[in-house]
């Protein structure tokens, strides 16, 4: 999976423009969106100091809802001390789809979070037509608080198109005072803030099958 | 295939390691400990009596849901001979967690479906974890129609959590495509036997269900709710699952007494992912007597028994 990171280097280097980011900061004064543009390049710098820790204690967590559409494994990624740094979770849904999620911490605050999602659908055009999406959201915590939600967004006829269309894909920013950019952001938090606590598959079951 | 035991079975798994220790330790270390073995063995029969026969509805209900339980097309390889799968509902496309086609039971032709879940991701990506699209709704009546037009009886399995009740499902009319199946599979003019082999979900269970025969598996469940939906409705937490499984008289012991459905098919001890081939010959021989039966009788008989069936569900006994 091409990550935000090998976008940003890609630009940095200015070998892909494929990978630039819109970066469009709404109304934001220019001291704010130039404070933004410092957290996410601090954020970036965790970023690539979580992925050169060497010698993390993986512990795999599967589970599975009884009743419900749904199972998937969520991997701990811990120091030696027992924190967290990273949750990688991947799930499938009913709806002929599933997710890839990815939370990066920095001691104990989720900074950086990675949601893709795949799945398909009926074209409804002509039978046996269909389409597959998939959606890559990159959400920037600074302090608690998300600061930029970065998505990229693309359509195929096919599955096996998806990895190379998205990895061209620009990616937008997202409105942060949307409803739904609020509804998204506080899911994300939720999630962001539990997942860590989760030590064992019947505790992981319990959050996603009910909820809790 | 080794089978992986469910919470109540944990203390006869426990047994077996003992056992099996105990008779490796004996024969390596060429000491006699029979009488202890037998003592063990013993035990575990006893152990196993006592367990499967006192089994819970909730204990059924996780029996039902067993992935390794034989599904759909284990009983079409099980039972059925040259099956030949259709796809497409000629409208949208066509749906994996529905397989349908044509086959051979004791040599007769047959079109059989059902609902298909997946022992694993990816199978159940493919499947949707049994649940169903209009697209399986739609394709499960355009067969029974050519079965209608060919006078070839029908079998469908029953295996599902419910109708999947996803945005494109119901922008996709899903309570239409059940509700059309229900009052088409009143009219067809062939023999119809339905099986619950798992899971008997709702809507999306009766959709293949309105048969001359509804058979239910005896660790299977039939019901319209989850457990667990019942309980998050009713006590407003999933946990009390298991409660509701009792009250909800969803097992095939309770429905045969409400004669809601005909006959209980008995599963190998533990269950039918035990022994799929046992179960196999069980189902297969319960749809042959039920299909030789339905033979004798005129379309008329055949369609007003099918109607009175129905009909006289939910009548008050004062």
């Amino acid at each position: 999976m091409r990550t935000l990171f090998q976008c940003q280097r890609g630009l940095a280097s200015g070998v892909s423009l494929l990978c630039a980011a819109v970066f469009f900061a709404g109304n934001l004064p220019a001291e704010d969106r130039a404070g933004v543009e410092t957290e996410v390049a601090s954020i970036r710098q965790y970023y690539v100091e979580v992925e050169a820790l060497q010698d993390l204690q993986k512990l795999d967590l599967v589970f599975k809802c009884d009743g419900e559409p749904m199972e998937g494994v969520l991997t701990r990624r811990a120091k030696s001390t027992g924190q967290v740094v990273r949750i990688d979770l991947g799930y499938l849904e009913g709806g002929h789809g599933g997710a890839d999620e990815m939370y990066y911490y920095r001691d104990g605050q989720v900074f950086f979070v990675l949601v893709s999602a795949s799945w398909w659908q009926f074209s409804g055009k002509k039978e046996g037509e269909t389409i597959d999406t998939m959606r890559e959201r990159r959400y920037y915590f600074s302090k608690g608080k998300c600061i930029r939600i970065l998505e990229k967004k693309v359509t195929a006829p096919k599955q096996e198109q998806l990895r190379a269309l998205i990895s061209k894909a620009e990616n937008r920013e997202l409105d942060l005072n949307t409803e739904e950019s609020k509804e998204v952001i506080a899911e994300v938090r939720r999630k962001a803030d539990v997942l860590p606590r989760l030590e064992d598959s019947k505790a992981v079951a319990k959050f996603f099958c009910e909820g809790e | 295939m080794k089978v992986e035991p469910l919470e109540f079975e944990k203390p006869i798994v426990d047994l077996e390691r003992q056992l099996a220790a105990l008779k490796d330790h004996s024969a390596g270390q060429g000491v006699g400990a029979e009488s202890e073995i037998e003592k063990i063995e013993e035990k575990i029969s006893k152990m196993k009596y006592e367990v499967y026969q006192g089994l819970t509805a909730w204990q059924r209900v996780q029996i039902a849901r067993h992935t390794q339980r034989p599904f759909t097309l284990d009983y079409v390889e099980n039972c059925f001979d040259d099956f030949l799968e259709l796809h497409g509902d000629r409208h949208i496309g066509d749906d994996d967690a529905m397989p349908a086609g044509f086959a051979r039971l004791e040599g007769r032709r047959c079109i059989v479906l059902g609902h298909q879940k997946g022992r694993n991701t990816k199978e159940n990506l493919l499947r949707n974890f049994g649940s169903a699209h209009p697209e399986g709704y739609r394709k499960a009546l355009r067969l029974m129609r050519l079965a209608d037009k060919f006078g070839k009886p029908i079998v469908t399995f029953i295996d599902t959590p419910g109708a999947y009740p996803g945005i494109g499902a119901e922008e996709r009319n899903i309570a239409e495509a059940i509700a059309f199946n229900l009052r088409e599979m009143m009219r067809i003019k062939v023999p119809i036997v339905a099986v619950v082999i798992g899971e008997g979900g709702s809507g999306g269970a009766l959709g293949i269900g309105i048969a001359d025969r509804v058979l239910m598996l005896e660790n299977s469940y039939y019901s319209v709710i989850s457990p667990e939906g019942c309980a998050a409705i009713l006590w407003k937490d999933r946990k009390y699952a298991e409660d509701a499984a009792t009250a909800m008289k969803l097992t095939a012991k309770d429905l045969k007494a409400m004669d809601v459905i005909d006959e209980i098919i008995p599963e190998p001890l533990g269950g039918a992912h035990h022994d799929h081939i046992t179960m196999g010959r069980s189902v297969k021989s319960a749809l042959v007597k039920h299909l030789t039966e339905l033979r004798e009788l005129d379309t008329e008989e055949l369609l007003e028994q099918r109607y009175e069936k129905f009909r006289k569900f939910g009548e008050f006994r004062g």
